[in-house]
């Protein structure tokens, strides 16, 4: 199943991507004239240097994690009560801020050691928004409207635990795939005794720190790419028309998240540029559904988890962010 | 037929090279004073934390590779097991390249070149204070 069905997720986004851009970009024969280029290379470089150092601090933290902390010590810290759990996973962000390309394998680890798997879900959901990083630079890039951080992180949480409690209700088997041996391959002592074994545990986390901004900053470029050809090539007025309609501003903004596949440490640098296109709701949506669910998490959660377990959160989420950013739209945003 | 794979001790110095290109490159850029064309004053100094780090950063890569070249290692990741490098030499290419691409992006553009009201409207120019982001304007 995973075999048949990942190239062909790939290959349907990679279609809808391609279409998407086809029909957005509105370019003469002439094709692009230098000063396109010089504009578009301004805002791709522009964007990508405000969210480097905020990608490096989610490296450096998520090497710590990966070195210093113990999955046994957080799966010890785990309340037993499902309220308690979901509430203490949705902040699990808080002290340990990884983003969601390194969140999947840790909690697929956790899981099979015992974590109760609706935690590790609201981990994966909630932790990547609901982190001090990631509050500071939504807080950075929307500085004229603090409440999108706060909606940001308050939304995040509500989904994430909403998704946690119906999973609990719901889940009456071990929802990962039965074909994890390679988790083994990964377990935190293996790495202590390695690291230890290698020559320290410092050298080992400076290694992770770099192999990690190597494994999401290709994602963090691609994205910026996007971004920047959407702002150098889409007509304003056709965004403008598409922003004018509630609902399908949400669903675009949420569909776009999804394609670009943006680290969450990064991306409110992304929607704050759309900010004089699109309504507040609608880029809460980008900011909330993009790191829950997009791309390349989903490929990773197909990867772990059954599908028909992945396809029911993927659902759930979308619904709830639909539903959360546009009430808090109407009745908490400016 | 199987292809060739890559060595760890040319990812560990590729990936050295293209860190320590990216940080030396956000160096130049502070030190020409062309920093505030692409970002607001308040990240100025977490840019510049930025490259040393990215330099701290290549500098232990290429102890790695150093390593990894006298012992013969086989292993070009880190000890996580979920970050194995491209074995492949053509998208291990890809991947460093794609790197690189802002460096050349920026080496072959002019941005200097753009009128303020263009930088502005294209966020290349810092508008007044902390509003630079939303003055990211699409084209007409």
């Amino acid at each position: 199943m995973r075999k048949s069905l990942l190239p062909l997720l790939t290959a349907a986004s990679a279609l809808g991507a391609a279409l998407a851009a086809g029909l957005i970009i509105r370019r003469d024969a002439a094709g692009m004239a230098l000063t396109d280029i010089t504009r578009f290379s301004s805002v791709f470089i522009s964007i990508l240097l405000e969210a480097l150092p905020f990608v490096l601090l989610g490296v450096a933290l998520s090497a710590f994690l990966q070195v210093f902390v113990s999955d046994r010590l957080i799966r010890r810290l785990m309340p037993r009560h499902p309220l308690l759990a979901v509430t203490a996973a949705g902040l699990l962000g808080v002290i340990f801020p990884v983003c969601e390309c390194g969140m999947i394998p840790v909690v697929r680890r956790l899981i099979r050691k015992g974590m109760p798997a609706y935690g590790g879900i609201v981990y994966i959901l909630a932790g990547p928004v609901v982190n001090p990083v990631v509050f500071a630079a939504t807080w950075t890039a929307f500085n004229d409207t603090p409440q999108m951080a706060f909606a940001r992180v308050g939304l995040a949480f509500a989904v994430a635990a909403i998704t946690g409690l119906m999973l609990w209700k719901l889940l009456k088997s071990n929802p990962l795939k039965a074909d994890l041996a390679s988790l083994y391959a990964g377990l935190p002592e293996a790495s202590s005794n390695n690291a230890s074994l290698s020559g320290g545990k410092m050298r080992s986390a400076v290694l992770h720190a770099s192999d990690e901004l190597f494994d999401m900053g290709k994602y963090l470029v691609i994205g910026a790419a996007l971004a920047a050809l959407f702002q150098t090539a889409v007509s304003r007025e056709w965004l403008e028309a598409l922003g004018s309609n509630q609902l399908l501003s949400h669903l675009f903004l949420m569909g776009l998240a999804f394609l670009m596949s943006l680290c969450s440490t990064s991306d409110a640098f992304v929607a704050a540029s759309f900010s004089g296109s699109f309504e507040n709701g609608a880029l809460l949506a980008f900011l909330v559904f993009g790191p829950m669910i997009d791309l390349k998490s989903a490929l990773l959660l197909f990867a772990s988890f059954r599908t028909r377990v992945v396809l029911g959160i993927i659902g759930l989420t979308a619904v709830l962010v639909l539903t959360g950013s546009w009430l808090l739209e109407a009745f908490y945003l400016p | 037929m199987r292809l060739a794979t890559v060595s760890p001790a040319f990812h560990h110095a590729a990936k050295a090279s293209v860190l320590g290109v990216l940080g030396a490159s956000l160096i130049a850029l502070a030190k020409s004073g062309s920093l505030p064309l692409y970002v607001d004053a308040s990240l100025y100094f977490p840019v510049k934390l930025s490259a040393v780090m990215l330099l701290a950063l290549a500098f232990s890569q290429l102890l790695a590779a150093l390593r990894a070249r006298r012992s013969g290692s086989a292993d070009a990741g880190c000890d996580c097991g979920g970050h194995a490098p491209p074995a492949s030499p053509l998208k291990a290419f890809c991947l460093y390249f794609l790197f690189l691409l802002p460096v050349f992006l920026g080496l072959i553009s002019n941005v200097s070149g753009l009128s303020e009201g263009e930088a502005h409207q294209h966020g290349a120019m810092p508008a007044e204070g902390k509003e630079q982001h939303s003055k990211i304007l699409l084209p007409k």
